[in-house]
């Protein structure tokens, strides 16, 4: 059974561009996608269709064989949890008030967090690195430990599906590894299911098992990641000349991109 | 695939720093001091008894404390015998003449200290106020025509309809300009506040223009005044700020998710469009009908909430409860200083804007001296 599965859904805004068309697409359980493509090919509206955050106009979006819009909102928290992009707070709230938002879906509306609620949010606050500074506003932190508390929040949500959004384009390379490794370690240790919209593809195919390339608001190709990205693709989806490669030193492909003329010379001139 | 990877979970990579000990400590001071938290609340309701007992008390003719108490004490729990032995124009002064202002002030203010801070937490800009969808405009708007056109179409509370009619449908047109200008976002529904604000600050000038000799009516409206208060509105007032407050306090709790952002928060159990339309229509209710009473009072739906968030943290459960009260406190305060202790009764809006505007200053230097 598929994890999600999308069938001709197509999405469009309210001037009537397309943003996702004729999607045909299937969720593994447990793999670790990534969703790459130029900007405006979708990627950001497919991940918003797989969060039942926006409605396909037609076709079908199923979470567990279920429309995502029939799920209730609750249940779907448990499920799915978002690592977003950035995360602009107007208010002070202390980096464990973020994290035990996490747990939200958990606690009845009135009731005090149980003690296991407690627990899970000081052992992911602990193995996020952020636990010597719960108590400090999350205002004041730098870019790097605030995408943690944001991390840790989804975390805390203890959903098994992980959706992320360009997770780590705010941050340094450091910290950006830190945060896929530790997304990797939850796949690898939970079982749980990945799907991230990259903006690096080197990064994608560094940590995904698949990877899905998008073009225009359509499914290019979806495959394991060392098989699908090619040379061809890679210049079919993204406009410019390229080059896949298998790179001994991490253990999987790699990509090279340039513009006419290709050589040295050339690119100097 | 094939290719031998290391991209596997005994993959060391780069760790997290993780220092346990300091975490343990940190973790176990957290959430902050649950007792604490529990008495700011009930020290505010203690103040603001005190302060009702002593204002009543306050006036041209003065009341001491314990007479207050006395007849208060006999009226609620219908001990005629307390009563009888009481001076009857003391009696009739409380009754009848201070405690309906009184009452009025305190949930006046409890109610724009309320909505003040859940329209903080909906547009996600700590600069709104309960006037930022344009329900004072709408408000002064309905008030000046009513005065303007019939001041006794309705009887006596002809200006209150028109006043909460011209609100709560400035709220629906402001409401419908930003849903049809691509969804509720904070920056269409700040936008198109501006706007209608715009238009019906053109309708009221054009009233008062009109008005000719008669435009003192107008403008002492928009200046505010408690001092007409009577029961019924005292009863309507406590009776929309209660009911507003439940509704508040049962969404609060998702307020603190919508702070995290409509995407966010729909991967964390609510629908951010629902919740907030309830809280909008919820936290404009309480501010129209607080407008159609007072006539317009500015800087405590601002200022309450920015005190208040100094104390409790930003945590709306916290949040709510204290800015009800402390709205209340502040208002009843500001209105008792107008009324018994200076020798010119100003008007509330006047004076709230006057002490509320060098104060927000204050808040606002200290909090930049502190990043």
């Amino acid at each position: 059974m598929s994890l999600f599965r999308l069938s001709q859904a197509e999405y469009r805004y309210q001037d009537g561009t397309r943003a996702v068309e004729e999607m045909d697409l299937a969720v593994e359980p447990g793999r670790f996608y990534g969703i790459v493509g130029p900007n405006g090919s979708g990627k950001s509206t497919l991940l918003d269709l797989l969060l039942g955050y926006k409605e396909p106009v037609s076709g079908e979006a199923l979470f567990r064989d279920r429309p995502l819009a029939s799920w209730r909102r609750r249940e779907l928290a448990r499920e799915i949890a978002l690592v977003p992009q950035e995360f602009a707070l107007t208010f002070p709230f202390s980096v464990e008030e973020i994290v035990f938002m996490g747990r939200y879906p958990h606690i009845p509306r009135f009731g005090a967090p149980s003690p296991r609620d407690r627990e899970v949010v000081a052992r992911i606050m602990e193995q996020t690195g952020i636990g010597s500074y719960g108590d400090r506003s999350i205002t004041e932190l730098s870019g790097g430990e605030k995408q943690r508390a944001v991390i840790a929040r989804a975390l805390a949500q203890e959903a098994n599906v992980l959706l992320l959004d360009e997770a780590t384009s705010n941050l340094d390379i450091k910290h950006g590894l830190q945060l896929l490794h530790l997304v990797r370690e939850r796949q690898a240790l939970h079982g749980a299911t990945v799907v991230s919209v990259f903006h690096d593809l080197n990064q994608a195919l560094r940590f995904c098992d698949e990877l899905i390339f998008l073009k225009q608001g359509r499914l290019v190709r979806c495959g394991p990641a060392d098989d699908v990205t090619t040379g061809d693709i890679l210049e079919h989806v993204f406009e410019v000349r390229a080059e896949a490669y298998f790179e001994p030193r991490l253990g999987c492909h790699q990509a090279l991109f340039w513009t006419e003329p290709r050589t040295a010379e050339g690119a100097r001139a | 695939m094939g290719h031998p990877r290391i991209r596997r979970p005994s993959d060391p990579g780069i760790f997290f720093i993780t220092t346990p000990t300091t975490a343990r400590t940190a973790i176990s001071t957290m959430p902050r001091i649950p007792g604490k938290a529990a008495l700011q609340p009930i020290f505010l309701a203690l103040a603001l008894l005190c302060l009702i007992a002593v204002s009543t008390g306050m006036g041209y003719i003065d009341i001491p404390v314990p007479t207050v108490l006395q007849a208060l004490w006999g009226k609620i729990f219908g001990m005629r015998d307390m009563l009888a032995g009481m001076q009857e124009r003391h009696v009739v002064t409380i009754f009848e003449v201070r405690l309906p202002r009184i009452l009025t002030a305190a949930a006046v203010g409890a109610g724009l200290g309320l909505s003040g801070a859940v329209f903080q937490g909906i547009l996600l800009n700590p600069l709104a106020d309960p006037y930022t969808l344009g329900v004072s405009a709408g408000a002064a708007f309905g008030a000046s025509t009513a005065l303007l056109f019939a001041p006794a179409l309705l009887g006596a509370y002809t200006v209150f309809v028109f006043a909460f009619v011209g609100a709560i449908a400035t709220l629906f047109a402001v409401i419908y300009l930003a849903s049809s200008a691509g969804g509720m976002s904070s920056n269409n529904l700040i936008l198109s506040g501006v706007i209608v604000t715009a238009i019906l600050s053109a309708g009221i000038s054009f009233c008062k223009y009109l008005a000719q000799e008669r435009v003192s009516v107008i403008v002492f409206w928009l200046l505010g005044s408690l001092a007409s208060s009577t029961w019924l509105e005292v009863s309507l007032v406590f009776s929309v700020v209660g009911l507003g407050f439940g509704v508040c306090l049962y969404f609060a709790r998702d307020l603190n998710i919508i702070c995290l952002g409509g995407r966010t928060a729909s991967t964390l159990g609510i629908s951010p469009q629902w919740t907030r339309l309830v809280l909008l229509v919820t936290a404009s209710l309480v501010a129209a009908v607080c407008v159609a009473v007072s006539g317009i009072i500015g800087f405590v739906g601002l200022l309450v909430p920015h005190m208040m968030r100094g104390i409790t943290g930003p945590d709306h459960m916290r949040l709510l409860p204290v800015s009800l009260l402390c709205g209340g406190v502040l208002l009843l305060a500001a209105d008792t200083l107008t009324r018994a202790v200076l020798p010119q009764e100003v008007p509330i809006g006047v004076l709230t804007s006057l002490i509320g505007g060098p104060f927000f200053c204050y808040i606002f230097r200290r909090r930049q001296m502190a990043l």
